[in-house]
């Protein structure tokens, strides 16, 4: 069965591209979010097995949510997808708990890698 | 192929580095060798090599591997620096200088074939007396895989893997490859640690944390990690992160004579010092959980395009003009309306609205700054060479390198000051020999200074030379037809040395390719006013000579001093203005049908700003008058009324307007109309141009 996948970013741009890219390597986005609030919410409801998180949103930013989610499910497999510039912020998502990250703009490969590696653990 | 983006920072630390570079051969030349400056320059060509190969310069690559390996050696105690090596080192910098320009579009192509040559002997021959290098390096602990450029281990690391091989645990060397274009190497590296820290402990890096932090590393590093795990399971434990390439694990072992090996190495004071960092490290550590580089200590900071920050300033100079319409408009209100609540309102806001505006501008402002240092840090490399060319011994004293300008004065100022301390090496200061006769003291002392003044920043280029003599240029002067004798006779000393910013002169005995040809003093000063700058010489001869150039600290906003005629208003930059006055219509004189005034016994050619710009200008028998310029070279310019002074923004005219004379660009006023700013520079010139010829029989 495909690996069920959450995005969470809060421009459509971002989502579309993230949804087109994993759905043509055969993944299934199950849901989208549009800021952290709605991320933990969703999250609970299709609990995916893989969620790509912006960081800099609107509500609850992409920190806030990972730690939100680490909380309840310390397992949860979620790959920041962050800006240039945004060092400081993505060790401290992963110092609560993100698994992975890549940097925007990226290669469509390089998200694929990051899905299947956090996945392989 | 890599974005404009990923070029910019590439350059930008391409340029970085050099300076480093520079900087440490400079010192090694002047101080000798010192294990600080020998590493920090090895890893300048480290970082360099590294992302030169990235971006796929391949030259550019190999000679800055060839440098680092020879400083590798350097460093190790294998080598030592001659001057001679200094010598072929400076080479090695120029070639990579050219290398630099070639990826900004210099299109020479350029040989590294001898200079690798020059680097290659140094270290092959070296080597090849000794009796092998393995010998005299102070690797004390082997491993089972390869063992090329590896972190040695001091006594206290190698102490922590005994013991930890005693507790049953295993010792790792583990270097981690990154993907060729990985993003955020630094956070990569980060959670390499992460999670290696879940698992064990990591007891050194190398680069050190630090350097990892800040992403100051090449795609590879090295760590030293002890674990209980095996040495695959850490492996796929690191490639299980996105983005690495590779992870090479290998065990270490420690013998007991290696152990003891150690405390004779050469490279101990090295050794002891990356021994601190890790320590340093490993506080930080314990500190703050799970890894040495979760407190990041340095300033947070961003790249931003120059052309943001130019869009920024465009921004703000729109909102100064908003703003001064809105100090306008509540003026109006005030003048009509008595007292009211909502008049107060609208002044209290528009007062606010200053204050934000005025701090906003002043922190853009200070964003496009650059210390002078970047203009100055060229200086020490090229007097050394110059001096050394010409036989002179030379002390440059640099002070206020950390003073602030504008981005853009500081792109412009570069030229002029070169060619004041070329000038100031290849006229001013004399040889050793002749000093010696002179009494002086042998080395000679050229300064550049630099230092905040009002709203100006001045800059000092200064030598203890023979400066310039005055009774020598009017000859120079009289002889290119600069000035004629009658009036070279009847000027002052310091009119006289003035005359060396005249085009035409040039104040050589003979054209040195130092110095080069047809471009003097007048170029310096023209370049100088071209950014509303002003350049003054101080000379007292068989003393020395002093340039002081005082430069505005912006160019972005200046301060304008306001008239009108025939119904428009024009700006005239603060500046070049010296004074205003009034005159009656009987004070003109014509001189060879020129109209001149006489200010405090100075001719001066007056300029009727209508003619000059075909408007139609009122008849009055009192004018008013603007006069510009720089002390020596005055016009007096007609007006019709004067305003006031008023800050401005300056905008260009527009492309498809292009270069209007007279004219140097527009700014929008309060009530929204357009006025147009004065071309001081230009009208002086070409007035007192004609001046010149005018002089002699005037006064």
């Amino acid at each position: 069965m495909a690996a069920k996948i959450l995005v969470v970013d809060d421009a459509a741009f971002m989502r579309m591209t993230i949804k087109n890219t994993v759905t043509k390597a055969g993944y299934e986005v199950v849901d989208e979010a549009e800021n952290g609030a709605v991320a933990i919410k969703k999250y609970e409801e299709h609990k995916p097995d893989v969620v790509t998180m912006d960081i800099t949103m609107p509500e609850l930013d992409g920190i806030g949510a990972v730690k939100a989610i680490i909380a309840k499910d310390p397992d949860a497999k979620i790959v920041m997808v962050t800006a240039m510039g945004q060092q400081q912020m993505v060790m401290e998502a992963i110092q609560a708990g993100a698994k992975d990250f890549i940097v925007k703009p990226f290669e469509q490969e390089r998200i694929l890698q990051a899905i299947k590696k956090v996945l392989n653990k | 192929m890599f974005s404009d983006e990923e070029l910019g920072v590439f350059l930008d630390e391409l340029d970085e580095k050099i300076e480093v570079i520079s900087d440490g051969f400079l010192q090694l030349e002047r101080a000798g060798e010192s294990p600080e400056v020998v590493q920090e320059i090895f890893r300048a060509a480290h970082t360099i090599k590294g992302s030169s190969a990235i971006m796929g310069y391949d030259k550019m690559s190999a000679l800055t591997h060839e440098m680092e390996n020879l400083f590798d050696r350097i460093r190790q105690g294998e080598l030592r620096v001659t001057s001679e090596m200094i010598d072929v080192l400076f080479e090695a910098l120029d070639t990579l200088k050219l290398l630099r320009d070639k990826v900004v579009g210099g299109d020479a192509d350029v040989d590294i074939d001898p200079i690798m040559a020059k680097l290659g002997k140094y270290f092959r021959g070296e080597s090849d007396q000794e009796s092998g290098p393995a010998e005299s390096q102070p690797l004390s602990v082997s491993s089972g895989g390869e063992s090329e450029n590896e972190p040695e281990l001091t006594d206290a690391e190698i102490e922590i893997i005994r013991e930890a091989l005693l507790r049953g645990l295993n010792a790792y060397r583990i270097r981690v490859i990154l993907d060729p274009d990985c993003q955020m190497k630094n956070v990569r590296a980060f959670m390499v640690f992460d999670r290696l820290e879940g698992m064990g402990e990591v007891i050194k890096s190398e680069p050190p944390a630090e350097q990892l932090e800040e992403g100051e590393f090449d795609r590879e590093f090295d760590l030293v990690a002890v674990s209980e795990k095996t040495a695959d399971e850490l492996r796929q434990k690191i490639l299980g992160i996105a983005e690495i390439e590779d992870a090479r694990v290998t065990p270490v072992r420690v013998s007991d004579d290696e152990f003891t090996s150690t405390t004779s190495s050469n490279a101990e004071e090295e050794a002891s010092l990356a021994a601190s960092k890790t320590a340093n490290a490993a506080a930080d550590k314990k500190a703050d959980g799970p890894s040495g580089m979760a407190t990041p200590k340095t300033v947070r900071t961003v790249r931003i395009s120059v052309d943001k920050l130019d869009n920024l300033m465009n921004l703000v100079g729109e909102l100064v003009i908003e703003r001064t319409r809105l100090d306008r408009f509540a003026e109006l209100m005030e003048s009509g309306q008595k007292s009211d609540e909502l008049v107060d309102t609208i002044s209290e806001i528009s007062n606010h609205l200053g204050q934000v505006t005025g701090n906003l501008q002043d922190e853009i402002m200070k964003a496009r700054m650059l210390p002078i240092n970047q203009v100055f840090s060229r200086f020490p490399r090229m007097v050394r060479d110059i001096a050394h060319k010409l036989g002179k011994e030379i002390n440059l004293v640099i002070e206020g390198r950390e003073t602030e300008l504008d981005r853009n004065i500081i792109e412009i100022i570069g030229e002029p000051l070169l060619h004041l301390v070329r000038n100031a090496i290849d006229h001013g200061i004399e040889t050793a020999e002749e000093r010696r006769q002179l009494g002086k003291p042998v080395t000679g002392m050229l300064k550049l200074k630099a230092y905040h003044e009002e709203n100006h920043i001045v800059i000092i280029v200064e030598d203890d030379g023979r400066g310039i003599d005055p009774a020598k240029v009017k000859q120079a002067a009289i002889q290119k037809g600069v000035v004629d004798a009658e009036s070279a006779e009847r000027m002052s000393d310091k009119d006289a040395i003035d005359l060396i910013f005249r085009p035409g002169f040039s104040t050589a005995a003979e054209v040195s390719d130092l110095s080069g040809r047809g471009v003097g003093m007048d170029v310096v000063r023209n370049q100088i006013e071209q950014i509303n700058g002003t350049v003054d010489v101080k000379s007292s001869p068989g003393k020395g000579t002093q340039f002081i150039i005082k430069l505005p600290l912006t160019l972005a906003i200046i301060r304008a001093l306001m008239v009108s005629l025939a119904n428009k208003i024009y700006a005239f930059p603060l500046a070049n203005v010296q004074e205003t006055i009034q005159i009656t219509c009987n004070e003109i004189q014509l001189v060879k049908d020129r109209e001149v005034i006489v200010v405090r016994g100075s001719v001066l050619p007056l300029v009727r700003l209508a003619e000059l710009f075909g408007e139609r200008s009122e008849a009055k028998d009192k004018l008013s008058v603007v006069i510009i310029g720089t002390a020596e070279n005055m016009v007096g310019v007609v007006v019709d009324y004067l305003i006031g002074e008023q800050e401005i923004v300056i905008k260009s005219l527009g492309k498809y307007l292009g270069r209007i004379p007279g004219l140097s660009g527009a700014t929008i006023l309060g009530d929204g109309n357009v006025a147009l700013i004065v071309d001081v520079q230009a009208l002086v010139q070409e007035f007192t141009r004609k001046e010149d010829k005018v002089s002699a029989r005037a006064g």
